[in-house]
C-alpha cells in the first residue's frame, strides 16, 4: 500500500508552488519543495521558473506549465493563454464555469503529477491550495470546484485556504528549527505576496485583529511594465505578458547590475529604483502605520517575520529595514514557499487530526 | 585539501548527465543539483544554458573540430552517419577503431573521452573551478576490462585517474532512491529490518539488473550489494530498432517502395530518420500514456476499450508526412507496441535477450538455493529511461505479483545524482556516509579463474574479494625453460559457469628463464575503484610487473601507444 502524501499549491497570478510535508525522521514536520523540470527554459527565465511551474496554459497546443511558457513570446493573440487565477475563479464562484474549464483546471493537476510531483501507482495524494484575495464563502465553491474534478483521481482535496492560514501553519512547524519561540512572543508576519502584501498579527499563537493590507509585488512591477511599455517597445506585447516580464526582472534583480531589462527596453538601474521607489516605501510605510495604529489596541510586537516572494527582492527588504520600527526583523527560510508549505502542513493535519507532531 | 564540490557522471550510451553537491557555501549541504549541458541544438542552434542531458553522439566536423550532443544526434547522424558515432559505451573495452577521416584513429576509450572532456568543461564552467574528481557510473555488467577502459577515457578526458571512482549503475540509483526515502519516518524503506531490494535499471544502451541489501543499525542504514546480473546486450535500442523494422514495413507499404531499392545513401538517410521516430514516438505515447495517468493497473483497461488516447498533434505529424498512416495509438500500444516487442517479454528461461533474464541472473547468483528466489525480494526497483514505458513496469510487476514496485525519484537523473552522493561518501566531511547512509565495501561480484594447462580453470580472485584484498597463488614452470610465460585470466560467477569470458591475457617474462618445477607465484590486489592488479614474483624475490597482452597478440606496450596518440588527438580537436 502507498504512502499517503501531503501536498500544497499556491496559485499566484503568474505561478504554481508545490511542496509536500512529511513527518521526518527527527519527528517534526519537514518539507520538500517539488522539483521542477524546466528542461526548454531559457537562461534568463530561471530567476522567476527556477523553483516555481507558470501557471499557464496554452489553448492552442493544449499544454501546461513548461510545454506551454515557450509560446508566450512568440504568440500574443488574445485568448491563446489561459491562467488559473482570480478571474478564472471567479467563473466557479459566479456558477459560471464551462466542462471545458473543468476539464483544463483537471489536467493542470494531472500535469503536476506527471511532469512534477511524479507519485509511485499506488500513492493517494492530499491536496490543500492556496489562492489569494478570495474570501471563505468564494473558496468554498472553489473547493467544491476541486472535489468535482478530483472525483475519480489519486489527488484528494481536503481544503482551499487563505495566505494568512498558510504562512501561520508554515511558521508554526518552522518555530521547531528557528527557535523563534512564538509560543511566547508577540509576531507580526508579513507576508510579501505577488497580489498584496499582508501584515498578520500573532499574539503568543493567538490571531488578533485583522491583516494589514499593503500592495504586493504586482504593484512594483506594474509601474516597471507601465514605463517599459511608454518607452517605444519595438514588439507589441500585452499587458498581462509584459508583467510577467517585468517579474522575471524583478526576480533576477541584483544589486550592482547596471541595468534591467523588460522585453526589448533597457532600464538603467538608477531609473528602475526611481520607478519602483514610491511603491516600495509605501510597503514600508504601512509597516510603520500599522505598528503605530496597533499601539494601546494590542501587545506591543517582538519580532517581526518575512515570508513571500518579495523576500527575495533587496529593494522590499531594504525598505522594511530602514523603516521606523524598533523590532527585530528576520526572513522564514525559502520564504517563497511559505504559504505552499503552509498548505502542506494543513494537508498533513487534516488525515493526522491527533498528531502531536508539529 | 577537503574537497567543496562534488560530482558524479551518468556515461550513459544513449545519453549523459552531471549532478553536484556543491558545499562551497554550506558545508552540510545534501541537495544534489543535475546540471544542464550547454551545446548545439538541432539546426546548429546553440543553447546557452543547455539541457539536462547530452546525448552520447560524436560528430566529427573535420580533423580539428567535433560536435557533442544533441546538433550531432538529431542532424549530423542523419546526414552525415559515417562520421558520426553514437552507443560508443557498448564498445568500451573492446579493440574497435573509428575513422572519420583518414589518418584519423578513435578508439572506444578516445571516443568516450571527448564526450567526459565535453561535460568536464560544462560543469567547470557552471562551477567556477577545475573539476579533477569524479564518481563516473558503469553498468554493473561492466567486466575488468571495461571498468579499465572506461578510466582510460577518463584520463584522457583530463581527470586525476587516481581520483576518479567507478559506481554500478543501480547502486548509484538505489543511492538516490534512498536518500529521499529516509528523511521519512513512514517511507517504503524500514529502519526495523532488513531488506532486499531488486533495482531494474534499463535505459537506452544497457539492461542491469543488482540485488542489494539494506542492513539497518542503530538508526543508520548500510547498504550492501549481493548480486548483479550477467551483461546482455537487450536495452533501449533494441526496442527502437524493432519499432523502427515495424515503421518502416507501414513506410514501404504506403510508398510502394522498398528501401532495398532506394539509394544507399538515401536509404540510409531513411533508415537513421526511423530510428530516430521510433525514439521520439516510443517517448511520445510513453508521455502520453503518463499524461492520462494511466499507470500499470490502467492497461488492462486500456485493453478493453474503456480508456483511450487521443493522437498528440507531433503524432498525426508523423502519420501524414512520413508514414502516410499510423494506427490509432491507443490500440497501438497494446494492439502494436506489445506485439512488436513480444520477444522481450518472452518469460521463457532459456530465452537471453529478454528482460526477464537479468532478473533472473541476479537473482540466482543472491539466492543460489532458493526455489524461487523472487519471494525474497521486499522491493523492486525501476530506473533508466525505459520505464517510463508503462508496459516495462506492467510486466516486470507481472513478474513479481506480491511485491511493492517502485520508480527512483527520477528516471533519467537518478544514476547521476547517486554518482554525486557517492563522491560526497567517499570525499564530504564525514567519510562514508550521506545523512544516516552508508555503504558497505562492494565485492567484484565475478570471480577470476587462471586457465591451466589439462587442468581447466582454478579460481584466482573469489567474487567476494573487495577493495583491499590481495592474494597470490603458486605457479610451477613448465618444461624447456621458457623465457616467456603466457596467462589467460577468466571471469565468471563459478569455473563451471557457460558464461565465464575471457577477462585479458598476461605474460611473464623472465629475465633468466628458471629451471622446470620451480615456484613462481602470481598475486592480485583488488584497488579501490575495483579493478585488480596483477604482478608475479619468484620464490625469493619481490613483485615483478606482469605484461599485459591483448587477445588480437597486442602486448601493454601498443595499449600505452594507443593512449598517447589518443591523447595526441585530443590535444588538437576543438570539441564543441
Amino acid at each position: 500500500m502507498g504512502i499517503e502524501r501531503y501536498l500544497g499549491f499556491h496559485f499566484t497570478e503568474t505561478c504554481i508552488y508545490i511542496a509536500e510535508a512529511y513527518v521526518g525522521r527527527d519527528n517534526h514536520l519537514n518539507w520538500d519543495v517539488v522539483e521542477q523540470a524546466n528542461y526548454e527554459l531559457e537562461p534568463e527565465w530561471l530567476p522567476l521558473f527556477k523553483d516555481a511551474i507558470p501557471n499557464l496554459y496554452d489553448n492552442n497546443n493544449q499544454v501546461y506549465g513548461f510545454a506551454a511558457l515557450p509560446s508566450i513570446w512568440r504568440d500574443f493573440r488574445r485568448n491563446r493563454f489561459l491562467r488559473f487565477n482570480l478571474r478564472f475563479f471567479e467563473k466557479a464562484i459566479k456558477r459560471k464555469m464551462t466542462t471545458e474549464d473543468q476539464v483544463k483546471l483537471a489536467g493542470l493537476f494531472r500535469y503536476c503529477q506527471v511532469f512534477h510531483i511524479r507519485p509511485q501507482r499506488d500513492e493517494t495524494l492530499v491536496a490543500t491550495v492556496v489562492t489569494e484575495r478570495l474570501n471563505s464563502q468564494q473558496r468554498r465553491a472553489v473547493q467544491t470546484l476541486f472535489e468535482q474534478i478530483a472525483s475519480d483521481a489519486k489527488l484528494k482535496f481536503v481544503d482551499v485556504i487563505e495566505p494568512e492560514e498558510a504562512c501561520l501553519r508554515y511558521l508554526w512547524h518552522e518555530d521547531v528549527r528557528q527557535k523563534l519561540d512564538v509560543e511566547n512572543k508577540v509576531i507580526l508576519l508579513i507576508h510579501l505576496g505577488y497580489a498584496r502584501t499582508l501584515m498578520i498579527p500573532w499574539d503568543h499563537c493567538q490571531s488578533v485583529n485583522q491583516s494589514a493590507l499593503a500592495p504586493g509585488m504586482l504593484e512594483i512591477d506594474r509601474g516597471v511594465a507601465t514605463y517599459a511599455g511608454r518607452m517605444g517597445m519595438k514588439k507589441t506585447i500585452g499587458m498581462d505578458e509584459l508583467l510577467l516580464y517585468a517579474q522575471r526582472a524583478r526576480r533576477a534583480f541584483e544589486p550592482g547590475q547596471p541595468s534591467v531589462k523588460v522585453v526589448d527596453a533597457e532600464l538603467e538601474t538608477p531609473v528602475y529604483l526611481e520607478i519602483i521607489k514610491e511603491r516600495v516605501s509605501d510597503i514600508a510605510n504601512r509597516l510603520e502605520r500599522f505598528l503605530r495604529d496597533s499601539a494601546g489596541r494590542m501587545n506591543p510586537v517582538n519580532e517581526i517575520v518575512l515570508v513571500g516572494e518579495g523576500t527575495a527582492f533587496q529593494p522590499v527588504v531594504e525598505a522594511m529595514q530602514a523603516a521606523r520600527v524598533d523590532v527585530p526583523m528576520r526572513t522564514l527560510p525559502q520564504p517563497t514557499y511559505a504559504a505552499a508549505r503552509g498548505a502542506a502542513s494543513k494537508s498533513w493535519s487534516a488525515k493526522n487530526p491527533d498528531s502531536e507532531v508539529r | 585539501m577537503m574537497r567543496s564540490v562534488f560530482v558524479g557522471i551518468d556515461l550513459g550510451t544513449t545519453n549523459c548527465k552531471v549532478a553536484v553537491v556543491n558545499r562551497r557555501e554550506d558545508p552540510n549541504n545534501e541537495t544534489v543539483e543535475n546540471l544542464n549541458i550547454p551545446q548545439f541544438l538541432s539546426g546548429r542552434e546553440w543553447s546557452v544554458r543547455g539541457v539536462p542531458y547530452l546525448p552520447s553522439v560524436v560528430y566529427f566536423d573535420d580533423q580539428a573540430e567535433t560536435y557533442v550532443g544533441q546538433y550531432a544526434k538529431q542532424d549530423m547522424f542523419v546526414r552525415r552517419p559515417e562520421r558520426t558515432v553514437r552507443s560508443i559505451k557498448r564498445l568500451m573495452g573492446r579493440t574497435w577503431t573509428f575513422t572519420p577521416f583518414e589518418g584519423m584513429n578513435w578508439s572506444p576509450q578516445g571516443i568516450s573521452a571527448i564526450i567526459l572532456r565535453k561535460l568536464k568543461d560544462a560543469a567547470e564552467k557552471q562551477l567556477q573551478q577545475p573539476i579533477e574528481a569524479s564518481v563516473i557510473t558503469v553498468p554493473a555488467s561492466f567486466d575488468g576490462r571495461q571498468r579499465e577502459a572506461t578510466l582510460d577515457a577518463a584520463d584522457l578526458a583530463g581527470f586525476d585517474r587516481d581520483q576518479v571512482i567507478l559506481i554500478d549503475e543501480p547502486t548509484a540509483a538505489i543511492l538516490d532512491y534512498v536518500v529521499k526515502q529516509i528523511k521519512r519516518r513512514v517511507s517504503y524503506i524500514s529502519f526495523e529490518r532488513p531488506q532486499v531490494i531488486l533495482v531494474f535499471d534499463m535505459g537506452g544502451g544497457t539492461l542491469d539488473v543488482s540485488i542489494v541489501q539494506t542492513e539497518p543499525q542503530d538508526n543508520e542504514l548500510s547498504l550492501r550489494i549481493l548480486s548483479r546480473s550477467r551483461y546482455t546486450e537487450l536495452a533501449g535500442n533494441d526496442f527502437d530498432i524493432r519499432l523502427a523494422a515495424y515503421l518502416l514495413n507501414i513506410f514501404e507499404q504506403n510508398n510502394e517502395q522498398q528501401l532495398a531499392d532506394m539509394p544507399i545513401r538515401r536509404s540510409r538517410e531513411a533508415m537513421s530518420t526511423l530510428l530516430g521516430l521510433a525514439e521520439d514516438l516510443k517517448v511520445a505515447v510513453s508521455k502520453r500514456l503518463r499524461e492520462s495517468m494511466v499507470y500499470w493497473e490502467d492497461l488492462s483497461r486500456l485493453e478493453k476499450g474503456e480508456v483511450r488516447i487521443s493522437q498528440s498533434a507531433r503524432e498525426i505529424q508523423y502519420g501524414e508526412e512520413v508514414l502516410g498512416q499510423v494506427p490509432d495509438l491507443a490500440m497501438g500500444y497494446n494492439a502494436h507496441f506489445e506485439r512488436i516487442w513480444m520477444p522481450f517479454f518472452n518469460s521463457d528461461p532459456e530465452q537471453v535477450t529478454t528482460i526477464y533474464a537479468p532478473i533472473n541472473s541476479a537473482l540466482s547468483e543472491a539466492f543460489p538455493d532458493a526455489p524461487d528466489p523472487r519471494q525474497h525480494v521486499d522491493l523492486v526497483l525501476l530506473h533508466g529511461g525505459m520505464c517510463e514505458l508503462a508496459v516495462i513496469g506492467a510486466k516486470v510487476q507481472a513478474y513479481f505479483p506480491n511485491v511493492r514496485v517502485d520508480e527512483t525519484p527520477d528516471l533519467m537523473n537518478s544514476v547521476a545524482r547517486g554518482a554525486a552522493i557517492y563522491d560526497v561518501m567517499l570525499n564530504g566531511k564525514h567519510a562514508g556516509t550521506f545523512g544516516d547512509i552508508q555503504m558497505r565495501e562492494q565485492p567484484i561480484f565475478e570471480a577470476v579463474f587462471l586457465e591451466r594447462y589439462r587442468h581447466g580453470l582454478q579460481e584466482l580472485v573469489p567474487k567476494t574479494a573487495a577493495p583491499g584484498d590481495e592474494g597470490e597463488i603458486p605457479l610451477k614452470v613448465p618444461a624447456g625453460r621458457p623465457s616467456r610465460l603466457p596467462l589467460s585470466l577468466y571471469h565468471g560467477f563459478r569455473s563451471d559457469d557457460p558464461f565465464v569470458t575471457l577477462d585479458r591475457e598476461l605474460a611473464i617474462a623472465f629475465d633468466l628463464p628458471p629451471k622446470e618445477g620451480e615456484s613462481i607465484y602470481l598475486g592480485w590486489r583488488v584497488l579501490e575503484d575495483r579493478t585488480i592488479e596483477y604482478w608475479w614474483h619468484p620464490e625469493d624475490g619481490g613483485p615483478r610487473p606482469l605484461r599485459r597482452v591483448a587477445s588480437q597478440g597486442r602486448d601493454l606496450a601498443d595499449d600505452i601507444q594507443d593512449l598517447s596518440s589518443q591523447r595526441e588527438l585530443l590535444g588538437h580537436l576543438t570539441i564543441r
